[in-house]
């Protein structure tokens, strides 16, 4: 188990790092973006491209943190009347749950992202598409990841107290 | 078929993330109709490559930003100075200074986590009754969602893409009403009360307003700058951002450049993550839903039962609220809006009022007893019971109720600033 919370942290740590980089980028590129279209009337043409992209890794960087903090929006309307006991079988049937749903999705966005690699298409700033998008499989794989360590690991609390 | 769905709306219900929900949902109509799966993943690399998209990350980090600085404080104090003089007057500083934060960071419970714990001492220090203040802080968690640049605001655009300059205008007279209804109410509570009235002089207000002026230029830029026509909704995000930095960083020195931004930079953006992916994954459901023409059918089912606008408005409005305290606003708005907007074209609602419907109800679904978020927050952060704090909303619940009927049934009050900035002749459907 403490093997388990050290990957975990570990790669939270590296999540977040990701998270503070690509956000500076993000306003420094949309600064820039505005200093030159307003001062001098232009602007890198591949900007805005990669603005969004950079939206996109955020994005799925951020949720697949949003798992390792137990914040994704969820309705916990029935959750709340559930006696204590129940409450651990809940969290395993729903880890279990949300790790098989992520994997599938990992798994087409997987697919998705092998069309793009063989259309071959490029950013015009040089970079393959199917580069930038790869952090979509990669985001599903990693919030599977995680609700699978919480599924052993809420396996390891009910066992080491049998109710 | 039928059995999959109630699964998982049970499994919904019981608390799985809605965005698995949503994803597996999708991904089963999709095999169901021997569509290969990446489809939702082409839809959501679609929503993906909307120019607006930057503006959700960009201005919610602004409001953490502010939210992580003495800004608060700073507004609280500033607000005291210019309307402390008033009966009343520290229960409409609250009202205004909420609605403030919570224009930027989106009601995401950031406003009654730093607001709130700031103002209940002041109310009770200075004698309001521990219950009315209770309510006010509460209800106030969400107050200024049509303010712009509201999270929530941004997201009805991408989603019923209806314009979002137009949508920022069209929520600041309803906003007003909001504010403007809970402020008589709370003078007239005040003055029940008999809660104890300062002055302060020209000097005073002067004083504090020179120095808040940082923060209070935000607004002013934002709008000014969006319908001056000097910036776009996402140049005006980028601003806003590195302003906000700015002014914490280098002017006020209260948000340390590596020892807090981080920490904010990372706060923001899981909500941002836990948003988007929501977003993304209902992209994919979405799209499958209006091929199989479903908004349609349930269009043909309404008829029977719906034959009025105003009907239709009243319908729309308790199912919202039923919505509303079901769901956050987020996942409301994402869920709900594909379905309803063709509805709405139908009884030639305007998309851009539907949008004012839809905020100013899910807001006050906020706190609606049993499961609104801001009881919730609002019972962790001032250690009350629950059910205290359900006592303490009510009559707020009733004010808004008001404010709600009068947004929905006069349309004039959401869209004459729009009219009025010249964007008359508006499609009745943007698509």
């Amino acid at each position: 188990m403490a093997f388990i919370h050290r990957l975990d942290r570990l790669l939270a740590g590296l999540e977040r790092a990701a998270v503070v980089v690509l956000l500076l980028s993000l306003l420094l590129l949309g600064l820039l973006q505005i200093i030159l279209r307003n001062a001098f009337a232009g602007g890198l043409f591949w900007a805005d491209e990669v603005l969004r992209h950079l939206v996109l890794w955020l994005g799925f960087l951020g949720a697949s943190l949003a798992t390792h903090e137990q914040r994704h929006l969820r309705m916990d309307v029935l959750a709340r009347w559930l006696p204590a006991g129940a409450q651990p079988w809940l969290a395993l049937l729903i880890n279990l749950l949300a790790a098989s749903g992520c994997m599938v999705l990992a798994q087409a966005a997987w697919t998705f992202v092998r069309f793009e690699r063989e259309s071959g298409a490029v950013l015009s700033v040089g970079l393959a598409v199917w580069i930038a998008q790869s952090i979509v499989p990669l985001g599903f794989a990693l919030m599977a990841l995680r609700f699978a360590l919480g599924f052993l690991e809420t396996l390891a609390q009910l066992r080491k107290a049998p109710s | 078929m039928i059995l999959l769905g109630l699964l998982l709306i049970a499994m919904a219900l019981l608390g799985t993330p809605l965005f698995v929900v949503l994803g597996a949902l999708a991904w089963f109509l999709f095999r169901q109709a021997e569509i290969d799966t990446a489809a939702i993943m082409i839809e959501l690399y679609r929503l993906a490559q909307a120019p607006t998209l930057l503006t959700i990350p960009l201005f919610t980090f602004a409001g953490y930003v502010l939210a992580g600085s003495q800004s608060p404080q700073r507004l609280v104090r500033c607000a005291q100075a210019l309307v402390g003089w008033m009966p009343g007057g520290l229960a409409v500083v609250a009202l205004l200074t909420c609605a403030f934060f919570t224009a930027f960071t989106g009601a995401s419970g950031v406003t009654i986590v730093a607001l709130g714990g700031l103002l209940l001492p002041l109310l009770l220090q200075e004698q309001y009754p521990e219950r009315f203040s209770l309510g006010l802080l509460t209800t106030c968690g969400s107050l200024g969602l049509l303010f712009p640049p509201s999270l929530p605001i941004i997201l009805y655009g991408l989603v019923a893409q209806a314009p979002i300059e137009l949508l920022f205008l069209a929520g600041l007279l309803p906003g007003a009403i909001l504010v403007g209804l809970l402020s008589l109410f709370s003078v007239q509570q005040a003055r029940r009360a008999r809660v104890p009235v300062h002055r302060s002089s020209r000097s005073d207000m002067r004083r504090a307003l020179w120095a808040a002026k940082w923060e209070l230029s935000i607004p002013v830029l934002v709008l000014g700058g969006i319908y001056g026509g000097v910036v776009t909704v996402s140049e005006a995000a980028v601003a806003t951002a590195a302003y906000s930095v700015f002014i914490t960083v280098m002017i006020h020195r209260d948000v340390h450049l590596w020892r807090d931004l981080p920490g904010i930079m990372t706060q923001s953006m899981t909500l941002i993550g836990a948003v988007f992916i929501v977003l993304g994954c209902a992209m994919g459901l979405t799209s499958y839903l209006v091929d199989a023409q479903v908004p349609q059918q349930m269009l043909g089912l309404m008829q029977h039962y719906i034959s009025s606008r105003v009907m239709f408005l009243l319908a729309l409005n308790l199912l919202l609220l039923l919505v509303g305290c079901m769901m956050d606003i987020f996942s409301a708005i994402i869920i709900v809006v594909p379905l309803i907007t063709p509805l709405a074209a139908q009884f030639e609602v305007h998309p851009l009022h539907l949008g004012i419907i839809f905020l100013t109800n899910l807001e006050i679904g906020y706190s609606t007893p049993p499961v609104g978020l801001n009881l919730f927050l609002g019972s962790l952060r001032f250690e009350r019971p629950i059910t205290q704090l359900y006592r303490a909303s009510w009559p707020f619940l009733i004010v808004l109720g008001l404010a709600l009927l009068l947004i929905t049934y006069v349309p004039e009050l959401s869209l004459m600033l729009v009219r009025w900035f010249g964007y008359a002749n508006l499609p009745v459907l943007p698509r």
